[in-house]
Order: C-alpha cells, then structure tokens, then sequence
C-alpha cells in the first residue's frame, strides 16, 4: 500500500520538523529569560520616574536614590512595608496582575529628592479594549496636581489605543488635577469626583470655560473605547487612595 | 556552481526583481514602520534576516519535504525565525520592540518572505537560495529606509532622531512664514503616495534601460 507509506512519510517529517523547531525557540526562550525580564523592569523604572517627572541618564541609580515604595492603609496612613509587616518582592510578585488599589495595604511610591518629599506615584491598572492596561501616575505632595503620567504595558490597536503610550499624548496630564474643583475653585476633598477623564475631541473645544478642563484629558480618535478605559482605570485605582489623598489635600 | 551566477542571485532581486518595487509585495509593512529611520531600520534588518535564513533552511530540506505540507513546512521555519527576532528585541532593544510591537510578529504573513520560499528556494540549492532571501531582504530594506528617510527629516525635522532641520527655521509666533513640517507625513498615507512615487520612478529608470 503506497499510500499509507507515503502518509506515514509526511507524518515523521512533520513530527521531526514540529520537534526541532519546538527545541530551538525553547532554549531560545529560556536563554533570553533573563536578559528580557532585566530590560522589562528597567522599563518599568524608567515610566515611573517619567511619571515622577524625574529626567535622567542613569535610570537605575536615580531609582534607588529617590523612590521608596510605601504602602497606605485603610484608614489613609503611610507605613513603610516592615510597619506593614510585608515583604515587598513576594507582595508585587502576588498582586502585578490585579493591581495594588483593592488591596487592604495599597502600594504607592514616595518621590524623595534630599530629605524632602516631591510627590507620589500611584500605580494604575485597568482594562482597555483588547487587554490589561498598567501605568504610573504622579501626584504633587497637594494631593491633586498631576506630575506625569505613563502606561507601560498595554496591547491596544497599535496606531490607535496604543498611542496611549505615546509621550506626546501623556504629556498633556501634567498639572492636570485629579480632584474635580468646583466653578469657584474650591476642592471638596470629601465629595469631588475623583479622576481623569478622556474625553471625545480637545478639551480646549469641549470645556472653553469651565473647570472640568482641569480633570479632562484630549481623546484619541478612533480610540474611544481605549480611552473610556484609561478613565474607569484612574477613577478606580484613585478611590481607594482618597483617605490618604484628602489628607494631602488638607494638610 | 560559478561565481557569476551566485553573484545574478544576489543582484536580481536587489533592482530588477525588487520584490517591493517591481512585484509589489509587503506593503503593508512598508506603510506602518517607516514613520522614522531607526524603526525603518530595524525592520529591513530583521526581514533581511528572516528571508534569508528561511529561505536557506526550506531549500536544504526541499528533498525531503513531502508536497502535502509543503507550505506548513515553510511557514514553520518561518515562524522560528520571526520569533526569534521578536525575542532578540525584547530582551536588547527593548523600546524598539514596544514601538514596532506587532509589526515583528507579522513578519510571517509578510508576502515577501513566503513568496521568496516557494517561488526561488524550493528550486535551488541552500546558498543560491540564501543569497536570493538575502537581497530581497535587502531590496525591501532600503526601500523602507528611502521612504523613513523622507518621512523623519520632512515629518519631523530630524534623521536618526538628529535635528538636521535647525529650529531657527521653524515658524514661531513672531516669524508665522518660516518652515513648517509637513503634517501629512508621520501619517501612513504619506507612506502610500511615497512608495507610488518610489514605483513610478524605478518603473520609468527600468523602461530606459
């Protein structure tokens, strides 16, 4: 039967062929392991120091220098992770995929420069239109002012959403507030939306006159939907922060 | 095999068979990276690498290859290559891997590099076949970094993120009639007329001859 030989032919050569190629992007994978995951959290430094507004050449050293992650309890109180009883590699290690904000203790970064405190960044994590979205955002010591803000790890349309990563775009969060203040200026810390929202065309065209320019962010055409994911992110990873936040704001 | 016929190998594909300007072929990603040179750059090599080391492996195993799966065959060598770029870059060029981002992975369904495998490497022997894959790469190369040449320095002032526009020419406030870039050309149909008038040009130099 010349048939069957034939079919079994094809069969080894496709098995051979499936085992070399399986073999070589193994080792492959396993050999670049590390190398990736040292470039990914370099990365990672580098968009929080973006989102702290720090510029530098040497990302790593200026991390260690003027980050300290802390961690803020439910009632707004910053403790460090040894008053928390944490230990912080096995506590990003467990929570990176689901974010820090639902959390009993929720991480936060305090941006040292000397002895003085500049700000914080708060890690921001949700959902946009294909994936999980994850990025930094930094907050002046008032509480509310916006030093930056950056996603690092996104899989949105590229050209459309993606642009989220885009510095041009994220530019534009700078003295942004998160609180919403009223017309008169004034910020009810307890009550005020808080926030950013992107919304559908130029801010400078939909909010001329009024203050709610302060908490809007210019839209992506054609990305409405990435965007409408960037808000719910903010507005849910920032509400559980608002104890600590109103406590900012007042003091 | 001699060496002038190796050498036609080589330099076919690179004008007279230039697989973007004469066949036409992976324009897709010909439009998407070439907003600027390094990401242009950074394509051509990796497709480059990929066709001609694909094509060398489909022909040293073009004996044994069984019909029936003649193209899954092909398409798996592909895809060890193209993935094995992508790794490369995340793990060494990490910022270009975010920009180009799925552009790498699409490298397997770029027209050019299946077209290479079945069309010259399941005919000839490994190094003909690697130096054709070789110089399509090539081909399709510098026509990329062509149009992300005219596209950095026309969009955005700069080539190879090097200000060669000076930003005294600009238009300000005060001087409104000085330069200005041209807005349409970080754009993707910027890309499109670009190569239109690339394929005009090598079709009207071709007719010449």
């Amino acid at each position: 039967m010349p048939r069957l030989s034939e079919m079994k032919r094809t069969l080894v050569f496709v098995f051979i062929l499936c085992s070399i190629c399986a073999l070589i992007l193994s080792t492959l994978a396993s050999a670049l392991k590390v190398p990736q995951e040292k470039a990914k959290q370099l990365d990672k430094s580098k968009q929080l120091l973006i989102a702290a507004n720090i510029s530098t050449d040497d990302v790593m050293a200026t991390y260690k220098e003027r980050i300290r992650p802390k961690v803020v309890n439910k009632e707004g109180e910053l403790l460090t992770f040894e008053e928390a009883k944490l230990d912080y590699e096995s506590y990003l290690e467990k929570n990176q995929k689901k974010g820090f904000s639902h959390l009993p203790f929720k991480l936060l970064y305090e941006i040292h420069s000397g002895d003085t405190i500049n700000g914080y960044v708060i890690p921001i994590n949700g959902f946009g239109l294909w994936d999980a979205i994850y990025g930094y955002l930094g907050i002046a010591e008032d509480g509310t002012t916006v030093l930056g803000a950056t996603w690092y790890q996104q899989a949105e349309t590229a050209g459309l959403g993606a642009n989220i990563s885009l510095p041009e775009w994220q530019i534009q969060f700078k003295d942004k507030y998160i609180f919403q203040p009223s017309q008169s200026g004034d910020i009810d810390y307890t009550r005020a939306p808080l926030g950013l929202t992107v919304i559908k065309g130029k801010v400078a065209e939909v909010y001329p006159n009024s203050k709610k320019a302060l908490t809007s962010i210019d839209g992506i055409s054609g990305a409405s939907l990435t965007g409408k994911g960037v808000t719910d992110a903010y507005a849910d990873c920032l509400e559980p922060y608002r104890p600590f936040l109103v406590k900012l704001g007042r003091s | 095999m001699s060496k002038q016929i190796l050498k036609t190998y080589f330099l076919d594909p690179l004008w007279k068979n230039n697989q973007i300007l004469v066949a036409v072929l992976g324009i897709c990603s010909a439009l998407a990276v070439t907003v600027t040179v390094p990401v242009a750059l950074t394509m051509a090599l990796s497709v480059s690498f990929v066709t001609a080391f694909s094509s060398f492996f489909v022909s040293l195993i073009r004996k044994k290859t069984p019909e029936s799966v003649r193209m899954i065959a092909q398409l798996a060598i592909i895809s060890v290559f193209v993935i094995t770029v992508d790794q490369f870059l995340r793990a060494y060029f990490f910022e270009m891997s975010k920009t180009l981002s799925v552009f790498v992975g699409l490298i397997i369904t770029n027209c050019i590099v299946m077209g290479r495998a079945e069309s010259m490497a399941k005919n000839v022997p490994p190094i003909p076949a690697f130096l054709d894959g070789l110089s399509a790469g090539l081909g399709y190369g510098y026509v990329l970094l062509i149009i992300g040449a005219l596209r950095e320095i026309f969009g955005f002032g700069t080539f190879f993120n090097i200000r060669i526009i000076p930003d005294s020419w600009y238009a300000t406030f005060s001087h409104p009639d000085r330069y200005v870039n041209i807005g349409l050309m970080p754009l993707a149909p910027a890309a499109f007329f670009l190569l239109g008038m690339l394929v005009w040009i090598a079709n009207y130099i071709s007719n010449r001859e």
